[in-house]
């Protein structure tokens, strides 16, 4: 069986090769305990986790209504399911 | 938590997961627990892990076309529920039955790592190349192999997205990604080929990441350079894995890690 070999495939946004490092960079300082370590903490944590909600946002604006109106829907629930996690995690 | 025992622990677990291709939080759950953290902080820390290690697959992934988002997302609907519950529980669970969850799932990945049938020689390439991703309005889609590509249609839809609450539940208690059921899960259940599967589950992983610290990173799970630390430690971790993958035998590496598990396992259900 021959390997995998991806075609030529879609050009990936520069944004989400960026993030990966901007979170390892930002993680080192954020080891450091004074104010730009909080600040460069926070962005490590946001990197990453910015990292799959944009490639969301960015998969999600290629889907057309009415042809994925299903799972256009499903993408918004779940960002609903993720808010109200967020809102139970402030509650606590 | 010491900052450098989380970047210690979460380098560890990610290098050894990505190396023996189980995953790193379940890995650096467990270690962490046994280093004194309690439930929540562990369960922050080792899903960072999987939303560091997501955010770093995520341009390899994208360039490949391997990940099926629609599929990802219809499975997350119904995970992200369990995830959130979950994590909410967290807070009240007895540590006993975290250990006892935590030890099921330990298990789960292990057996799942070394029963997974191989990629090679199950399927057909049927399409050009051209057709190679995810087909709008369904939950269908090919990959690329060789000069062409391998179609295949996720089935059993609404059993899968059933099964995957229970997942996400499992997920959000325990503080790891779930990948180790959503895989076979995919493929055994929904019948979406490995190669697919897999990838699908890395980026579906970030989302049950997200959904678990959504919970517990505003409810002060840990404290903020302790997250710094755990996505320093899972970054280099990751680089380093990949590196040892390439050197090592993949099935003596997964059988390695198993064993370590499977110990890390019995130590967290020995009684204290």
């Amino acid at each position: 069986m021959a390997e995998l070999s991806p075609p030529d495939g879609p050009r990936v946004p520069r944004v989400l090769r960026f993030l990966p490092g901007l979170a390892l960079v930002a993680g080192v300082l954020g080891l450091f305990d004074h104010v730009i370590g909080a600040a460069a903490a926070l962005t490590a944590t946001a990197a990453v986790i910015g990292a799959t909600l944009l490639r969301l946002v960015l998969e999600v604006r290629t889907w057309r209504w009415p042809t994925d109106a299903l799972f256009l829907l499903a993408a918004v629930g779940l960002v609903l399911i993720i808010t109200v996690g967020g809102l139970l995690g402030l509650r606590t | 938590m010491e900052q450098l025992v989380v970047a210690a622990i979460a380098f560890f677990g990610a290098a050894a997961g990505v190396a023996g291709g189980l995953g790193g939080a379940v890995l650096v759950v467990p270690l962490l627990l046994l280093t004194g953290a309690d439930a929540p902080a562990a369960a922050t820390v080792g899903l960072l892990t999987v939303a560091t290690a997501t955010a770093a697959a995520a341009p390899r992934q994208l360039a490949q076309r391997l990940a099926n988002h629609r599929l990802a997302v219809t499975v997350e609907l119904g995970a992200s529920v369990g995830v959130v519950v979950g994590a909410s529980l967290l807070a009240v669970l007895p540590e006993v039955w975290f250990r006892g969850i935590l030890a099921a799932a330990i298990v789960a990945a292990v057996v799942a790592g070394l029963l997974g049938r191989p990629a090679h020689g199950l399927d057909a390439v049927t399409l050009p190349v051209s057709a190679v991703g995810e087909t709008p309005g369904s939950l269908a889609g090919a990959y690329a192999l060789g000069d062409g590509a391998v179609p295949y249609r996720a089935e059993r839809v609404p059993l899968g997205m059933v099964l995957a609450v229970g997942i996400g539940l499992v997920s959000g208690v325990t503080g790891t990604s779930g990948g180790y059921l959503k895989t076979p899960l995919m493929r055994e259940v929904m019948a979406v080929p490995i190669k697919a599967a897999a990838a699908t589950t890395t980026f579906a992983s970030g989302l049950t990441a997200i959904a678990g610290l959504a919970v517990l990173l505003p409810a002060g799970a840990v404290e903020l350079p302790v997250a710094a630390a755990a996505v320093v430690g899972a970054s280099v971790g990751g680089i380093a894995g990949a590196a040892l993958q390439a050197r090592l035998p993949p099935r003596g590496a997964r059988q390695v890690l198993a064993v370590l598990l499977v110990t890390i396992a019995g130590v967290l259900l020995w009684p204290s």
